[in-house]
């Protein structure tokens, strides 16, 4: 009969004790009941000895060292911390400067937040579109970088966004358009909420458009409902 | 039987970083080399366990080093720089890892061909000169590194800093966020699966 026929498990909380004992982590007179019970039981024992063994072959690998030449470690760091420090000190501002500038580029950002729904429709934005909620484009899916806030661009893929008559809900559009086999290289960053209206204006939108061109924007709402993904991949509606 | 390893991260060393920590954010840069010089050994040594490579493990650990000095001025509470920084490097360690996915760790030592374990310089396994027998050995050895890869990140980090490294297991507590009892729970737990994957090769 092999070994492996003849051994039975042993309760988890033994082998637990077990571990204790090997690390030496058992009260004396645990430790030494445990010693007791390994000379009776066979079982034991041989778990026993197979923790002994792993544990031997763990602590024969501490010979394999990592070759280090802590020196040029200590050099290459220090090194790095002199470049750090110095960077620092080229951008240290005057200590009113640090607190104001920081309060300029907030109050900067809040203005601009702020103004911004009055910039919102420029010359050359189509009128059918212009919805209160748009804001920006996103220019034809192969350029990479976003034009400027209300510009417009062709895209095979476009996102709307009305308030719905008689709610504060926005609904928001996706226009999917054409048959080819879109490749979407871009990622828009949309912010919307979602309405039960959604999936049918989606539908009715897909199904109305589906053989005109469309365009890619962003939209702004009031509420700070954060979504990006790539518009094909949009989420459940 | 294995005896009881003495902490690192004791409250006098914990003063002591404090006070080098406060020195080097307050520009002095040989303060911040003292701490370098404190805990370069027992950063590399936990690098080049979870890596298996001395090169990387020193990159990781320069890595670690200054991104701790960058955020140095964000340690809630500078006693605790050890283990801070040790953590940045296990968990760098640990994403360099991942992303390698090699699978297997192998040494650069063993590459070379002059490994300690598993070329037989450092104390061999089996210290029989029959070519059979070392080369069993060897085999171990291999079983156990690979065995070793495929613990889960926390048991292996517990268990290869208690065995291997000598680390107190309230020291591993300290750097895995855990209590001690969990220390025990993982190096159990990585213990018993070694011991299922080696099987007959180690048993009684």
């Amino acid at each position: 009969m092999t070994k492996e026929r003849t051994r039975r498990p042993i309760p988890e909380n033994d082998e637990f004790s077990l571990n204790r004992l090997l690390d030496d982590d058992l009260p004396a007179n645990e430790a030494s009941s445990w010693r007791e019970r390994l000379e009776a039981e066979p079982g034991l024992r041989e778990t026993f000895t197979s923790l002994e063994r792993l544990d031997h072959l763990l602590t024969e690998c501490k010979s394999d060292q990592p070759s280090v030449d802590y020196a040029q470690l200590r050099a290459n760091v220090m090194r790095a911390v002199s470049d750090q420090q110095a960077k620092r000190r080229l951008i240290r501002f005057p200590s009113w400067l640090q607190v104001g500038v920081p309060l300029a580029v907030a109050a900067g950002i809040v203005l601009l937040i702020w103004v911004q729904p009055l910039f919102v429709h420029r010359e050359g934005t189509p009128s059918d579109s212009a919805t209160p909620n748009q804001v920006a484009v996103i220019p034809s899916p192969a350029d990479s970088e976003l034009p400027a806030s209300g510009e417009w661009a062709e895209a095979s893929h476009a996102i709307r966004a009305d308030r719905s008559p008689g709610s504060d809900d926005l609904v928001v559009r996706i226009h999917r358009v054409g048959q080819e086999d879109d490749e979407l290289m871009h990622k828009a960053q949309v912010r919307f909420t979602r309405s039960a209206n959604l999936a049918e204006y989606v539908r009715q939108e897909d199904e109305a458009r589906s053989n005109q061109p469309s365009r890619y924007f962003f939209l702004r709402t009031s509420q700070s409902v954060s979504y990006q993904e790539v518009l094909a991949e949009a989420p459940p509606l | 039987m294995r005896r009881a390893n003495q902490p690192l991260f004791t409250d006098e060393a914990g003063q002591r970083d404090a006070a080098w920590v406060q020195a080097a954010l307050a520009g002095d840069q040989d303060a911040f080399g003292r701490l370098v010089e404190t805990y370069e050994r027992r950063a590399i040594a936990t690098a080049y366990r979870l890596l298996g490579n001395s090169h990387d493990a020193m990159e990781i650990v320069q890595d670690a080093m200054l991104r701790a000095y960058r955020s140095l001025d964000r340690l809630s509470d500078p006693s605790r720089f050890g283990p801070w920084l040790l953590r940045i490097v296990s968990n760098l360690s640990l994403n360099a890892r991942r992303s390698r996915r090699s699978g297997t760790i192998v040494t650069l030592d063993e590459q070379r061909g002059t490994g300690s374990v598993a070329s037989g310089n450092g104390p061999p396994v089996v210290t029989s000169v029959d070519p059979d027998r070392q080369a069993q050995g060897r085999e171990l050895n291999e079983a156990l590194r690979a065995a070793l890869n495929a613990l889960p990140d926390r048991q292996r980090l517990a268990l290869v800093l208690f065995t291997m490294e000598d680390w107190a297991q309230k020291d591993i507590a300290e750097l895995l966020q855990c209590s001690v009892e969990s220390v025990k729970w993982h190096v159990f737990q990585a213990r018993k699966r070694l011991r299922e994957i080696l099987g007959d090769q180690i048993s009684g």
